[in-house]
């Protein structure tokens, strides 16, 4: 059976972290071991932890994004990051749904920020304000801002759900949420 | 010369999330430098209000390269709240599942962080200097880094029946002993790990000559230095004291106090 996908053809990949998650699901990608290795021939690896890059490009085929959107840099991030790609994935349950970074969401913003900074403080206590992103009033799955083409759910997800959905991708294919991957 | 700040956003290639500015005066030289850590989620508030026992998976969340610090460090905290001292078997289990999370860390920070800097060149172009760079021109070493952080992760895999944020470490010891077969597994890949990191050492020694400049002159400073050690003063990992020591190599002080 033929592949669905030119081997000449590089699939411009990006794989931003949010800045709410705990990077887990990248390292989870990176359990798929040595099918990276198999795979990577296929792939530009062109912005996220792993790459050099400090600007998101444009032109992206999938963009690969973990984590919630938690502060204004993030919803800024993320609506650059939809404009530029042409699939996005949202992979891991922070993207997903929420999970752990929205647990802050019924205290809101202030109360999380004087625990940490503040009440928890032993030297010139103080709450950031330049340099660090202001934080939203709640911590929002990606698909609350921007349109998700793909939701690849699980804290993480394991690595053979992972590559089957990158798989997919790779010979061109949207992975159907009835099929059966990993 | 006016003012200038120098933005370094994001930091890339490390276990975590930072920006770094560097503040220039009117001659150019280095007056203030920050590291910013830019990534907060607020668990020291969230977690208020919870059951004590679900503060290991909770707190393994903090991060997905070393869950297992934090799986384990928050396990020993709730170990003291029950004021209980776990099986001496509990306890090797975890110190064990510690040392395979490290050598998966290892190999991460090694060969996919750093090596594509020092294999490619720092100045090599950012679309090759990355772990797909390195499999592209040197197979060999990206396989090898890929098995070296395999085999830490399937131990974890092994032990916790989960490779990042396990759920095996708890309250009062471990929920599950390790399996003849699993250990025989782990116990068998050692030779082959151990060759790795001996090849990996071997090599980045002599790259070092490359880097003499570098040697020279970055982070080059008296500093003191910080590390858990054990009774005889040697290295810990999961049990110990904090110990601190001058530049020179001599003990300063222990936290919490010997005595």
């Amino acid at each position: 059976m033929s592949r669905g996908v030119d081997c000449r053809v590089i699939t411009d990949l990006a794989q931003p972290w949010g800045k709410s998650e705990s990077s887990g699901c990248h390292m989870s990608l990176l359990d798929t071991d040595e099918r990276i290795i198999d795979i990577a021939p296929l792939i530009h690896l062109v912005y996220g932890p792993l790459v050099d890059f400090k600007d998101f490009p444009e032109g992206v085929d999938v963009t690969i994004m973990e984590g919630a959107v938690s502060s204004e840099e993030d919803l800024h991030k993320i609506q650059q990051v939809r404009a530029r790609t042409r699939v996005l994935v949202s992979l891991g349950d922070c993207a997903v749904a929420g999970n752990v970074p929205a647990m802050r969401n019924k205290f809101g913003a202030q109360a999380v920020l004087k625990r940490a900074y503040l009440e928890n403080a032993t030297l010139d206590g103080q709450i950031p304000r330049e340099i660090i992103a202001r934080l939203l009033p709640a911590s929002r799955p990606v698909h609350e801002l921007v349109p998700v083409d793909v939701f690849v759910p699980g804290c993480p997800p394991g690595a053979d759900l992972i590559f089957s959905v990158l798989s997919e991708l790779l010979a061109g294919r949207i992975p159907s949420p009835s099929a059966k991957f990993g | 010369m006016a003012q200038q700040k120098i933005v370094i956003d994001p930091v890339t290639r490390i276990e975590g999330h930072s920006k770094i500015s560097i503040h220039l005066d009117d001659q150019g030289l280095v007056e203030a430098a920050y590291f910013h850590v830019t990534q907060f989620r607020g668990f020291e508030k969230f977690c208020e209000g919870r059951p004590f026992y679900e503060m290991p998976s909770l707190m393994a969340r903090i991060c997905g390269i070393c869950p297992v610090s934090h799986l384990i460090a928050s396990a020993k905290a709730c170990d003291q709240v029950l004021a209980v001292r776990i099986p001496p078997n509990a306890a090797r289990l975890r110190r064990v599942l510690n040392l395979a999370q490290i050598v998966q860390s290892h190999a991460l920070s090694f060969f996919y962080l750093s090596l594509p800097d020092l294999l490619l060149g720092k100045d090599a172009h950012p679309e090759h200097r990355n772990l797909l760079g390195v499999v592209a021109n040197h197979p060999d070493m990206a396989r090898d880094g890929v098995r070296l952080r395999q085999f830490g992760q399937s131990a974890i895999e092994m032990l916790s029946g989960k490779r990042i944020h396990p759920a095996w470490v708890v309250p009062g010891g471990v929920s599950s002993p390790l399996a003849a077969e699993h250990r025989d597994c782990i116990l068998a890949k050692i030779p082959e790990m151990l060759t790795i990191a001996g090849r990996a050492l071997d090599w980045f020694k002599s790259e070092m000559e490359k880097f003499r400049e570098e040697i020279r002159s970055f982070a080059n400073f008296p500093t003191l230095f910080m590390g858990l050690v054990g009774e005889n003063g040697g290295l810990e990992h999961y049990d110990g004291q904090m110990r601190f020591l001058d530049a020179g190599g001599r003990v300063m002080a222990d936290y919490p106090d010997a005595s």
